[in-house]
């Protein structure tokens, strides 16, 4: 094992070494040794053990390497079959994902359908409840202010009918929200008479009575006046001296009505409760 | 002449006993082939080269064959026992190589 020094270090240095094998031929340096005898007998008996035991190294490497390979086809076609298998599999759920991907598109398509609808739906809802009074609102109006005769006479006082042919001229003139003395009038609202006041939504008022209506304030004076509640209230401020005046407003704020309350019915299952089921 | 008796010995042993390598065993089977041929290569090339040594072959053969195997068995505790199986099968195979082509320079002169 003599080598240069310069012979050690690089990776080629090693591969050279070990392709020329110079280091390694025991045999040349056993030769060299001057004390060489010939073999005598013990020592060929071990020689030949292990040339035997060579050969039965290789004879059993061959046997087990052939007596695995049905093993090892048996499960290299397992193997092939799971990837088969799986592959299969992959085309079904890749097929699944384009049913629902289908699916998806269907649904996302019905969803905007849905979210224009609702859309639709709430804009018809702010309408609807802006006309019945359940939402408070402002815009431009009128302001409608009639009051009792300075008289005191029977004739010059208003009465719950004479406020109720105003608010329907108003409705009748194209009004869209309508409140006496910061009362809003409902779909569920009455105007009659309680003792020596007049009552909306419940509340006693007291005039001067401010009916203050939502709507066009070009055309609603002028159509107010058409209608027979104009008529009839211009010829009282005549004949009987009430107060009435008509004035545009650009800016009027309505409150919401109190006690709107939806009201539903269901039919009862049980059928009508007749109270003598206990007789029976 | 041993050499041919005992190798007729092995394989008939080895085909007619058929020993079951213990499991724990069978991965250092062939490394120990290989380290069993280079041996055996480098026994026919110093036969041939008229240096042939019993006692040097012996020796060869049985330290090449556990080395080889100690080799495999370290790596398999440190969990590189694959790549130092293909190092020992590599420089093996390289040796056999060497000696093959010193063997067919001395038999054909080329």
């Amino acid at each position: 094992m003599s080598t240069p020094a310069g012979h050690r270090g690089t990776p080629q240095d090693l591969l050279a070494r070990i392709v020329r094998d110079e280091d390694d031929d025991e045999y040349a340096l056993a030769a060299a040794r001057p004390e060489r005898t010939p073999p005598d007998t013990p020592s060929l008996v071990v020689f030949g053990a292990v040339i035997a035991v060579g050969a039965v190294l290789v004879t059993v490497s061959a046997l087990q390497t052939r007596a695995s390979e049905p093993q090892d086809a048996a499960d290299r076609e397992a193997l092939v079959q799971s990837i088969e298998a799986e592959q299969g599999q992959v085309a079904r759920f890749s097929a699944q994902v384009d049913t629902l991907g289908a699916r998806l598109d269907a649904l996302r398509g019905q969803s905007a359908e849905l979210a224009a609808s609702l859309a639709d739906t709430e804009s018809r809802l702010d309408e609807v409840e802006a006309a019945v009074g359940a939402e408070a609102v402002e815009g431009p109006g009128v302001r409608v202010t009639v009051d009792d005769a300075e008289s005191g006479t029977d004739e010059g006082t208003i009465l719950d009918t004479d406020l109720q042919l105003l608010v329907n001229g108003l409705w009748q003139a194209g009004a869209e929200a309508i409140a006496i003395n910061g009362q809003r009038l409902t779909t569920l609202t009455a105007i009659r008479t309680a003792g020596q006041a007049i009552t909306v939504n419940f509340r006693s008022l007291s005039p001067p009575y401010v009916v203050n209506a939502i709507g066009d304030p070009d055309v609603l004076p002028a159509n107010l006046l058409d209608t027979a509640a104009g008529q009839t209230f211009t010829d009282l401020a005549a004949n009987f001296g009430i107060g009435f005046g008509v004035e545009a407003r650009d800016d009027l704020q309505l409150p919401a009505g109190s006690g709107v309350v939806l009201r539903q019915a269901t039919s009862s299952a049980a059928g009508p409760d007749r109270g003598d089921e206990g007789a029976s | 002449m041993i050499a041919l008796l005992g190798m007729i010995a092995g394989i008939v042993a080895g085909l007619f006993l058929e020993p079951s390598v213990p499991t724990g065993l069978q991965p250092y089977l062939p490394i120990a082939v290989v380290a069993a041929l280079d041996a055996t290569f480098g026994a026919l090339r110093a036969y041939l080269d008229g240096i042939f040594d019993e006692r040097v072959f012996v020796i060869s053969f049985v330290s090449n064959v556990l080395v080889a195997g100690f080799i495999v068995y370290l790596g398999d505790q440190l969990g590189v026992g694959g790549q130092l199986s293909t190092g020992v099968v590599v420089v093996f195979g390289i040796r056999i190589f060497s000696n093959v082509a010193a063997i067919r320079r001395r038999l054909l002169h080329a």
